[in-house]
């Protein structure tokens, strides 16, 4: 698979899914 | 047969007690480290945290985990201690493998001593062996203080430098020095060159030469102790703990396998310690040992006492099963002649087994392996008779006896409450646990934490086994081929790591030109799975604490449901068997109960 596409896309995909699990914390807070 | 788990049980059940003092003694912090110590301990603390500064504070540092292991993996083959110049790994397994490692699952689409060089293993393995697994104890720590009342929950850096230092790291030297004794090898060379006993049975060179035979060694015993002590779980060879230099004798076998119940068991009664309430814990350990005897028991009945039904139930014979692409949609699948054969099945089903470990040392392993969210194995899960498989399934499912450091207690919490939220409904009374009553927000976040699991596991599996991402992965047709996809997706959401094999998952190296087919969609739906379903069921759980904790207490009247008698462990037994069941039934029902009881074993 192509590098250039493919580890840049994986890396951000698990820094966005670490980002969501953050926001979780903030509506956690809220209920 | 039984001595053998009687044996490990009732170490356990001992060293976990003297452990568990040890541990409410450090993470109070009324245990006066070396000056030394205490000056890297004050470094470290940034002062107190309230629930949502050390949950944030535990996610960054996680965020940064993740962040240098995909470096550390994507940067393997230009690094040093590479001398068998291992490659680049495909970006979606670096993605499974970093979030596998970070989360504690340590489920592994790559073989360890196939894929990762020496540098990898130290510089990324092994640490996240110590990191991950005190993410978990430090978050029960927090949860702990908050149920206390606590305004601040202490400070994650610190309870992370007190966990790795004070516990993780004295064990580890410990049993890794007992471990090199009973011969793992422990070394910067990558491989050594043997010749076999039996000359040419690796094949021969074109001078018509016996080829010698390539054993790949490394820093094993620096890196079994806290794969099995952190319940990581990960191997450093593809066969994990079945591996003769990973697991080289039964003395060590008992003690890997003592090594990843010591911690969750200690866990609980600290648990009880630290909130001045070890009555209660002592219910909650005697239910959860229950269930885990149990579990041994069940997996033994069926697996070692029980021949294996692919040989002897049925004689041999063929099965037509409907196939679209076989002629008038039948495909013949024939029940091979080895039902005839003379095998003897009197130490039961022997597939897949390191006998060398004893007869009921799969069985037994493999009880407390899922159990305890461990996810090394030393025999084939794969292989386990149908109903014995259940028993794997059934310790991921619940994923709160005893389960991982910390976490498996935290899932514990989210059924204490859910159980004690019923009753006070059955009873007419207001729920109260730990004197304070339990509103609409602690149930909200309780299902929360309890729902993400079944999510995470059910969903992913239901499209992988309508599609061609898990009918081409499968190695079985028919329900066995469910199990597979449904395990996988079970050790990935109980932040296990075993593997039940057979599932073609594997891209390899990135320049690896055959990959398994659906090798990216399996990457990347269990990393996500894994991701999830670890970070949910600890933020949730700490802000139900941390609510739970700030109310008023209530006074105890003769109508207070009491947390610390029998009755109490059998409302408990039965919320955790009821959810379980209302939750996996179905699963267990299409998949190792369909395969018990259908015509064709193993799936053919």
């Amino acid at each position: 698979m192509s590098l250039a596409v493919w580890l840049p896309a994986m890396f951000l995909l698990g820094l966005i899914g670490m980002a969501l699990c953050l926001a979780f914390v903030s509506a956690c807070e809220k209920i | 047969m039984w001595r053998l788990p009687f044996l490990i049980v009732v170490t356990a059940v001992a060293l976990s007690v003297p452990l568990s003092r040890y541990l409410a003694w450090i993470m109070d912090g009324t245990c006066r480290a070396p000056r030394v110590l205490r000056w890297f301990e004050r470094r470290l603390d940034s002062g107190p945290q309230d629930w949502k500064q050390y949950t944030i504070a535990l996610l960054v540092f996680n965020a940064a985990l993740f962040v240098y292991g995909f470096i550390v993996l994507a940067l393997q083959p230009v690094m040093p201690l590479n001398p068998l110049g291992r490659g680049m790994l495909a970006p979606t397994t670096i993605f499974h493998s970093v979030i596998s490692f970070m989360t504690n699952t340590d489920l592994q689409h790559y073989a360890g001593d196939q894929h990762l060089s020496i540098f990898s293993q130290l510089f990324f393995v092994i640490p996240n062996f110590f990191l991950s697994a005190a993410v978990g104890l430090c978050a029960l720590t927090a949860i702990i203080r908050a149920l206390r009342g606590e305004e601040t929950v202490g400070n994650f850096f610190v309870d992370m430098w007190r966990v790795l230092i004070y516990t993780f790291l004295p064990i580890a030297l410990i049993s890794g020095t007992l471990f090199l004794h009973q011969g793992m090898p422990m070394t910067y060379e990558a491989a050594i060159e043997v010749a076999p006993l039996e000359a040419g049975a690796m094949g021969v060179t074109d001078a018509r030469e016996p080829r010698t035979q390539r054993i790949v060694v490394g820093p094993v015993a620096a890196f079994v102790p806290i794969k099995m002590l952190g319940t990581n779980g990960g191997g450093f060879y593809g066969m994990n703990s079945a591996h003769p230099l990973e697991n080289p004798s039964a003395w060590s076998n008992v003690l890997t396998t003592l090594l990843m119940m010591l911690f969750p068991m200690a866990l609980v009664l600290m648990y009880g310690r630290m909130l001045g309430k070890l009555r209660h814990a002592v219910v909650i350990y005697s239910v959860m040992l229950t269930v885990l005897l149990g579990l041994i028991g069940w997996s033994i009945y069926w697996d070692t006492l029980r021949p294996n039904p692919g040989l002897t139930s049925r004689a041999a014979a063929a099965f037509g099963i409907a196939g679209a692409a076989a002629p008038g949609g039948q495909r013949v699948l024939a029940i091979p002649a080895v039902a005839g054969l003379p095998v003897n099945q009197r130490l039961g089903n022997l597939e897949g087994k390191e006998l060398r470990f004893g007869t009921s040392a799969g069985a037994t392993f493999a009880a407390i392996t899922t159990t305890f969210t461990c996810g090394a194995v030393n025999c084939e899960l794969d292989s386990l008779n149908p109903l014995a498989a259940l028993s794997p399934f059934v310790g991921m499912w619940l994923n709160c006896i005893y389960g991982g450091k910390g976490v498996g207690m935290i899932n514990m919490l989210v059924f204490l409450v859910i159980g004690i939220f019923v009753t006070g409904q059955m009873v007419g009374r207001s729920p109260e646990y730990l004197a304070r009553k339990v509103g609409a927000r602690e149930m909200k976040l309780a299902m929360l934490a309890l729902l993400v699991h079944p999510i995470m596991i059910l969903g992913p599996s239901g499209l992988f086994a309508a599609t061609p991402w898990g009918m081409e992965a499968v190695s079985n047709p028919g329900a066995h081929g469910l199990s597979q996809i449904v395990f996988q997706f079970s050790s990935s959401s109980a932040n296990n790591g075993a593997a039940f094999n057979g599932l073609g998952v594997t891209y390899g190296f990135n320049n690896n030109a055959n990959p398994a087919p659906s090798a990216v969609q399996w990457d990347i739906a269990g990393g996500l799975v894994m991701l999830f379903a670890r970070y949910v069921p600890i933020v949730a759980p700490m802000a139900l604490a941390a609510g739970l904790g700030r109310k008023k207490k209530s006074p105890v009247t003769t109508g207070t449901l009491r947390d610390d008698t029998a009755t109490f462990g059998f409302l408990l037994l039965g919320t955790i068997f009821i959810i379980g069941a209302l939750l996996f039934l179905p699963a267990a029902t299409l998949g190792p109960l369909a395969e018990h009881l259908g015509p064709i074993p193993f799936g053919g």
